[in-house]
């Protein structure tokens, strides 16, 4: 098989790639390829072959380093994007923006998130019509707190309110699970827009780029029904109409039809719809931590089923191919469309309708070609996809196969299923090498003896009896060494971007590809069929349900850490570029003895190495480093010592509903999402202490996944009341092990050449029910001549008493307390302290007003220069005892 | 490969290569329309999806670059070759032997008179590689081959005209089982694409194969007899009476199954049997 677009498209992906360090300007770009055309023209006249060729890569690379920067100026003056990024709308004042949902709301934790094609945006100022996408995350209005009672239906609430205010084209009710906003809803809404933003810390996800990549430009946040005017009801395009009607009324169906657990519903929309919002975090969890993720999500190997399935389906009819191509090829885009075109879910169809297209032609089906194709193609319409790890696992998931999963299936499968073809046949041995012509004797003798033994006359069925377990046995191993191919590479794709390891996912993998080969065209059978004939279908329903049950108790039984699951930092860059070349010299040199042992050996303990990852973390000697973490509003500071101990003080917590994003606290876990990726960029697979200031959710929240995480040895404490959610801390951290310590005021701890000399909670300290900024641990860390005032959230009250305890406080840094509320850091403990440099840590458009103009002017007065984690993003003060530098993620 | 012996003046059929085959246009490709789909849209179209594509010669596995010969490259076609040398006056066996005198060479069979169809020809002894390429064709069902192997029936046919010409083609049928396990009958595929470039008619499932039989392979002459007795049926006979049919197959074995759909027909009504094969198993 031939692939003349692969090396194409790798250019083309090499030529993006460059795009990014490269940063020359447009008309250089286009007169380099344009040269080289002429170049391969000439060499085209001249009829040197493998000039041309090579020439035709060069021009392709350039075209690839060109793509991106056409694609930006391909936007138009009134898109969205270019508004926003040239700063013509200013954001400063509420929006009001007329637009189509083109999709229904997601229930997303505390409300529902939406999407609108916007026409059009205005403000005071200024009006605009545009395109583009906006997200919106519209509040329940404390509908799940208030209220516990959970037959009333998701959203009914909200419905019930827009529809009592001046709502037009009221929503169906009564139905259940009906999404605020349906798709082809046009609407017209007031918000306070955002651009979207990221944790400005190393080693973080790239959220800016990826809503950019799905279109979407700017956020927002909506509390409050009266805000939103629903214009009409059905709007949108003649094509997609249909596509939306069909996608709510199947899960509207799965709803109604589907007789299981709230927990499996929500797995069979992903299952078959794409729909994944609905699922627990305990079940993505599950999934993510075993390595079959893939299957819960829509990805390409559902395609692959619909394809065959279809095209079976078809042939049943009896149906000529030119007529059962094109319907599949129709069935195929629609079922891509209808479950909302991931990356994934497109390169499959259209790798499918590849396929078809060459079947119907009789042309090579080369998977490597169709995959390039299908990669080209994307990539031309968004060259920026290339960035996306879905995209990326996509792919790479496929190439694994093409290039790893074939060759090997070719050797060891392939030539057993060749040799079981017309078995009956004595006359076919001889095309066959010995050892197989032996293995067709052996099987026909197997099946003379079954028809001795039996007295069955049938040929036929005797056949079955032997070689239906032969090829289920030989499909399993097909399975099996699939998976182990697609694993040698998402091994360190998913150490690189979840940073997690599931040795067992590769057997799994050959349990649960099979289940949802099977469950994925039943379910979406059995959820037609009960359009047609409900109770005809409530048998195979239940087969959906049961099956889906057996997956997630599946998932959840081998989610356990104990079954080689577990979580490892970010390698170090030459170890996933050694593995990746020596993988790929292996695949090359493999026909070579010498060679290829060699690069296998080389790939072989590059993969364990990144496996086990026996390394240290990095850090810079006799200097200690504290960074000032962005988590938003909240707090989380990282310290490293000099003997590359560190530290970990609180972990941040969003609070919810507040942000100008579809972030809130129940679908947002600061530690796994923010805290942790920094850490493990550092190469940390340990914590020697974390320390809990006090028990408010955004100190404390993230330190429980922090927990899971890493292997912390102790955690410190100072006094807080009981609530539930530091009872499930101080559990888990039990259960793991860790050493508890309480420190109080008075107290002292030299660690790792530092020292803290603690300042708060006070021995006599009053706790009241619920935690408070006062029971905050406040310490001061002294470093050789340096020292450090980190202060949690202590109020007026507490910097008094400091101040009344005559303890020297006096400190290089401050960290400001309460993210700069109005009520800490008086100009009294100002005086005492007398910093140098003053750190907040604070989100940007704080809901409570934070940093207060007041504490800004106490700071500036005392000139003391003020670093903000949402300006600077992450801010490390780095110190060798005297020397004070201070580095920011930002500016 | 089997080398049959140069004798370029006692045999019958006129050698043509296949490169030449596929160089000569039909006869009857006059069409306009035709022209402008086969000229100028076919290579357009077969230019564009080599690239999405590409095709590889399922013998060398090297690039097929002209697309109208499936998926076998150019220079494995032209290994290839007619048969050379003499052959059977009737039913077209190739004698291994040059040293024939007779004007008019019978073979053992025709002798005897075992064969109840009239004429045969094939295009070639059954071996590599056009063995391979036939085995390709069925097996790996390569539908795309039916066309360039018609066009080596064709070089048959315009060699042996007067005797070839006939009122209808009728494909050797396959039982529906086994089409159904193949994907489609090989004759059948065969004759469409040669009543194409003669236009002579082809009637669908005029001749039935009613019981699944056993592959003929590894039989003796006999056994093929008894094994295929009573396997065939006509379905319209009247559409038969007093035709001359061309009885269109892959392989020609040892002949027992066109012997027995020749039987078949001619009950039923058909003045004369030909019959055209691509290969033709030549022993000794």
């Amino acid at each position: 098989m031939k692939s003349p677009l692969f090396p194409v498209t790798l250019a083309f992906c090499a030529g993006i790639l460059l795009s990014r360090r490269l940063s020359s300007p447009i008309s250089q770009l286009l007169l380099t390829t344009l040269a080289l055309l002429l170049v391969m023209w000439l060499l085209w006249l001249m009829k040197k072959t493998a000039l041309f060729f090579g020439v035709a890569l060069l021009t392709f690379l350039s075209i690839g380093a060109l793509w991106p920067l056409l694609h930006e100026a391909s936007f138009e003056p009134n898109h969205l994007r270019t508004l926003v990024k040239s700063g013509r709308i200013d954001l400063a004042e509420p929006c009001r923006v007329t637009g189509i949902c083109s999709k229904s709301s997601v229930q997303r934790g505390i409300g529902e998130q939406a999407e609108l094609e916007v026409d059009q945006i205005e403000n005071r100022y200024s009006r605009f019509f545009t395109r583009g996408k906006v997200r919106l995350a519209l509040y329940y209005q404390k509908l799940k707190k208030d209220h516990d009672d959970s037959h009333e239906p998701r959203g009914q609430k909200f419905l019930n309110s827009l529809e009592a205010g001046h709502v037009a084209g009221a929503s169906s009710q009564g139905a259940p699970a009906h999404p605020v906003l349906e798709a082809g809803d046009r609407i017209e809404v007031l918000a306070n827009l955002t651009r979207p933003k990221n944790f400005n810390n190393p080693g973080q996800f790239d959220y800016v780029s990826y809503l950019e990549r799905q279109g979407v430009f700017l956020v927002g946040t909506i509390k409050n029904d009266l805000l939103i005017t629903k214009l009409a009801a059905d709007q949108g395009s003649f094509l997609i109409k249909p596509i939306w009607k069909l996608r709510a009324a199947l899960l509207n169906q799965l709803n109604v039809a589907f007789t299981a657990s709230e927990e499996v519903k929500a797995a069979l929309r992903a299952l078959l719809l794409g729909e994944k919002q609905g699922l627990s975090p305990q079940v993505e969890e599950s999934f993510q931590a075993t390595g079959i993720y893939h299957v819960l999500v829509i990805s390409g190997q559902h395609v692959a089923i619909m394809a065959a399935f279809f095209f079976g389906f078809f042939k049943i009819l009896h149906l000529p191919k030119g007529a059962s191509v094109p319907l599949t090829m129709l069935g195929l885009v629609t079922y891509c469309l209808v479950t909302e075109a991931q990356p994934s879910i497109v390169r499959s169809t259209l790798m499918s309708c590849l396929f078809l297209i060459g079947l119907s032609f009789d042309r090579d089906r080369s998977l490597l070609n169709s995959l390039s194709t299908a990669a080209l193609a994307l990539l031309l319409v968004d060259p920026f996809w290339l960035f996306d790890p879905g995209f990326q696992l996509s792919f790479l998931a496929v190439l694994s196969i093409a290039l790893i999963g074939l060759p090997l299936l070719r050797h060891t499968t392939q030539p057993y299923r060749n040799a079981l073809w017309q078995i009956e046949e004595a006359s076919l041995d001889a095309q066959f090498s010995p050892r197989l012509a032996d293995f067709r004797i052996a099987l026909r003798m197997k099946i003379e003896s079954l028809r001795n033994q039996w007295k069955l006359e049938s040929f036929n069925l005797n056949r079955h009896a032997v070689i239906s377990p032969l090829k289920v046995g030989l499909y399993l191993a097909d399975v099996l060494l699939i998976s182990v191919s697609i694993q040698l590479v998402f091994f360190a794709l998913m150490i690189l971007y979840f940073h997690r390891v599931s040795l067992l996912s590769v057997f799994l993998n050959v349990l649960v590809v099979p289940l949802v080969g099977l469950l994925v065209p039943v379910g979406l059978l059995s959820l037609l069929l009960s359009f047609i004939a409900p109770m005809a279908s409530l048998v195979v329903v239940k087969l959906c349900g049961w099956l889906t049950y057996n997956l997630l108790l599946l998932a959840q039984y081998f989610a356990s850490p104990s079954l080689g699951n577990y979580r490892i930092p970010t390698p170090p860059e030459w170890l996933v570029i050694m593995y990746f070349l020596s993988l790929s010299f292996f695949l090359f040199f493999s026909y070579k003895k010498i060679i290829g042992a060699l690069c296998g050996c080389v790939a072989a303990s590059a993969l364990m190495l990144l496996l086990l990852q026996p390394f240290n973390p990095t850090f810079v000697p006799n200097r200690l480093e504290v960074t000032f973490l962005d988590v938003r509003q909240g707090d989380s500071i990282f310290l490293q010592f000099p003997d590359n101990s560190n530290m970990l003080i609180d972990g941040g917590g969003l609070l919810g509903r507040s942000f100008g994003e579809d972030f809130s606290e129940e679908t947002f876990d600061v530690g796994e999402q923010v805290v942790s990726p920094f850490l493990w960029s550092l190469g940390l697979k340990a914590l020697d202490a974390v320390v809990l200031t006090h028990a408010h959710h955004d100190h404390m929240a993230g330190l429980y996944s922090i927990l899971n995480n890493f292997q912390v040895n102790e955690i410190w404490l100072g006094q807080n009341p009981y609530t539930p959610e530091y009872v499930r801390l101080l559990k888990r951290a039990i259960r793991k092990d860790v050493i508890l310590r309480r420190y109080a005021s008075g107290d002292k701890r030299l660690f790792h050449g530092g020292e803290m000399v603690f300042l708060n909670p006070g021995k006599d300290h009053h706790l009241s029910s619920v935690p408070s900024n006062n029971d905050s641990l406040a310490f001061q860390l002294r470093f050789g001549a340096r020292a450090f005032l980190l202060t949690g959230d202590i109020e007026k009250k507490i910097e008094n008493q400091i101040i009344s305890n005559h303890v020297p406080i006096n400190s290089n840094v401050l960290k400001v307390a309460h993210h700069g509320s109005r009520s800490s850091t008086t100009d009294e403990f100002l005086a005492r302290v007398n910093p140098m440099l003053a750190v907040i840590s604070v989100a940007e458009h704080s809901p409570f007003g934070h940093p207060h103009a007041e504490v800004l002017t106490r700071l500036r007065r005392k000139s003391i220069e003020v670093f903000r984690t949402d300006q600077h993003g992450a801010i490390t003060i780095s110190t060798d005892g005297n020397q004070l530098t201070v580095s920011t993620f930002l500016r | 490969m089997h080398q049959l012996p140069r004798n370029a003046g006692a045999g019958s059929s006129r050698g043509i290569t296949s490169s030449e085959a596929f160089g000569a246009s039909t006869p009857h490709d006059s069409a306009v329309d035709l022209k402008f789909t086969s000229q100028i849209l076919n290579p357009l179209v077969n230019s564009l999806l080599s690239v999405f594509f590409p095709v590889t010669c399922s013998l060398c596995q090297s690039v097929v670059e002209d697309l109208s010969l499936g998926v076998i490259c150019q220079s494995c076609w032209r290994r290839v070759g007619p048969f050379r040398g003499i052959l059977c006056t009737r039913c077209g066996y190739g004698f291994p032997s040059t040293n024939i005198q007779s004007a008019r060479p019978l073979c053992g069979g025709c002798r005897r008179s075992l064969f109840l169809f009239d004429f045969a020809r094939a295009y070639s002894p059954f071996e590599d590689p056009l063995k391979e390429i036939i085995h390709q064709f069925k097996y790996s069902s390569h539908p795309s081959l039916a066309k360039p192997l018609a066009h080596l029936l064709l070089s048959v046919y315009q060699s042996n005209p007067q005797e070839l010409s006939a009122d209808l083609i009728i494909p050797v049928p396959l039982h529906r089982s086994r089409e159904r396990e193949r994907g489609f009958n090989q004759a059948f595929e065969l004759s469409r694409q040669f009543s194409r470039l003669t236009r002579i008619p082809l009637p669908t499932r005029l001749l039935v194969r009613t019981r699944p039989t056993k592959v003929q392979a590894g039989l003796s002459r006999r056994e093929r007899r008894i094994n295929l007795r009573g396997a065939f049926e006509v379905s319209r006979s009247r559409v038969l009476e007093d035709k001359t049919v061309l009885l269109i197959d892959d392989v020609f074995t040892t002949g027992a199954t066109l012997n027995e759909c020749a039987k078949i027909l001619k009950e039923h009504g058909a003045l004369r049997i030909n019959v055209l094969t691509l290969a033709r198993v030549i022993r000794g």
